[in-house]
């Protein structure tokens, strides 16, 4: 196949003519010049038969590969190690921070103004610990007994509750004379009160407090 | 075995919070102790929110004239020793965390010659005599940790 000078301008816009890849102008150039010539219409007649040829082999391969978690094959090649969990929350972070610092401040301002609204409503919705109960009330009273007392709990008008010591009326018991019969209310009479309290005590004789 | 630098440090950090989230674990109860002097000599109330006191007291039967508060202190209670209160009559009386169920502190105050077994409330106070001083009686008064002194 013999060659023009003409040929010879046209022959390496063969390819790219039919690939596509001609500018308009030279795309109508090059169609002028293969209306005139024979031989480069075989040629281009020939470019595209391989082209053609190419194709289908190219796609009779792409059969036969395998492209299940080509994805992941490829990633893990071109990663060559993990870096420790440390490294890796650092480098989260420092990516956060560069790539989203506006929506990580504007996160962090929300969050915080949350907190202040919420938690003075939580704090003042929970008792302090310890204060389930409503009042505070008295279980148990014990005296030692060298102090030769009585333990009372007194109700006050205010429902607290007062924890006293009140003298046994038997130590009072030995300013009695043996031989007179004294009933309870003479003991009582008698009895030299250790204060004026304790006399009111007797007297009232008091309901106590919750036990 | 060689252990780095950061994982040393890591365990460090791990541990200090396990240990600080336990300790934070530990339950406190805080009371208001008051020690409080009723007397017959002088008609004195001091503080005057201690007229109200005074009422009660004289409510029960137990006419003192003068109430004068000496000390006051927030005591923060543990279960695993005792607060202690030292009087002005030279005793020393406690107070101490025994439990705390369904959310109800139980506390035992230790006073004088006196145990009273408690149990705390958001509401009302409890009076303990606390042996005698000077002419008149010490008073143990135990308020709610959240109460203001008077």
């Amino acid at each position: 196949m013999t060659s023009s000078p003409a040929c010879n301008t046209y022959m390496p816009l063969l390819s790219p003519y039919i690939d596509g890849e001609l500018v308009p102008g030279e795309r109508i150039s090059v169609e002028r010049h293969l209306a005139a010539c024979k031989d480069c219409t075989m040629r281009v007649a020939d470019l595209r038969a391989e082209s053609g040829l190419l194709r289908v082999g190219m796609e009779l391969a792409a059969d036969q590969a395998d492209f299940k978690d080509f994805a992941q094959k490829v990633m893990a090649r071109i990663t060559p190690d993990r870096p420790p969990l440390f490294e890796r929350w650092k480098l989260a972070l420092s990516e956060t921070f560069l790539y989203q610092r506006g929506t990580v401040v504007t996160a962090f301002a929300g969050a915080a103004v949350m907190l202040l609204v919420a938690l003075p409503l939580i704090l003042r919705e929970r008792p302090p610990v310890g204060y389930a109960g409503e009042r505070m009330l008295v279980q148990s009273v014990t005296v030692d007994d060298e102090a030769h007392v009585a333990p009372v709990v007194l109700e006050t008008s205010a429902g607290n509750a007062i924890v006293w010591g009140v003298h046994h009326l038997d130590e009072a018991k030995p300013a009695v004379a043996p031989e007179d019969e004294a009933t309870d209310e003479e003991l009582e009479q008698e009895a030299a009160p250790a204060s004026p309290d304790d006399t009111k005590l007797k007297q009232d004789k008091p309901k106590g407090g919750e036990l | 075995m060689r252990i780095s630098r950061s994982r040393a440090t890591g365990w460090a950090a791990l541990f200090a919070v396990v240990s600080s989230s336990a300790l934070a674990d530990e339950p406190k109860v805080e009371v208001l102790a008051d020690v409080i002097l009723a007397s017959n000599e002088g008609t004195a109330v001091d503080p005057p929110s201690l007229v109200a006191m005074k009422t009660e007291f004289a409510s029960a039967g137990l006419a003192f004239s003068s109430y004068q508060r000496l000390s006051s202190e927030r005591l923060s209670l543990t279960k695993q020793k005792p607060s202690e209160l030292k009087l002005p009559n030279g005793k020393v009386a406690t107070v101490k965390l025994e439990d705390i169920k369904n959310g109800t502190a139980q506390v035992k105050v230790n006073a004088g010659n006196t145990e009273v077994g408690l149990k705390l409330g958001r509401e009302g106070q409890v009076f303990v005599q606390a042996g005698a001083f000077r002419s008149g009686q010490l008073v143990l008064m135990l308020s709610p940790g959240s109460a203001r002194k008077p």
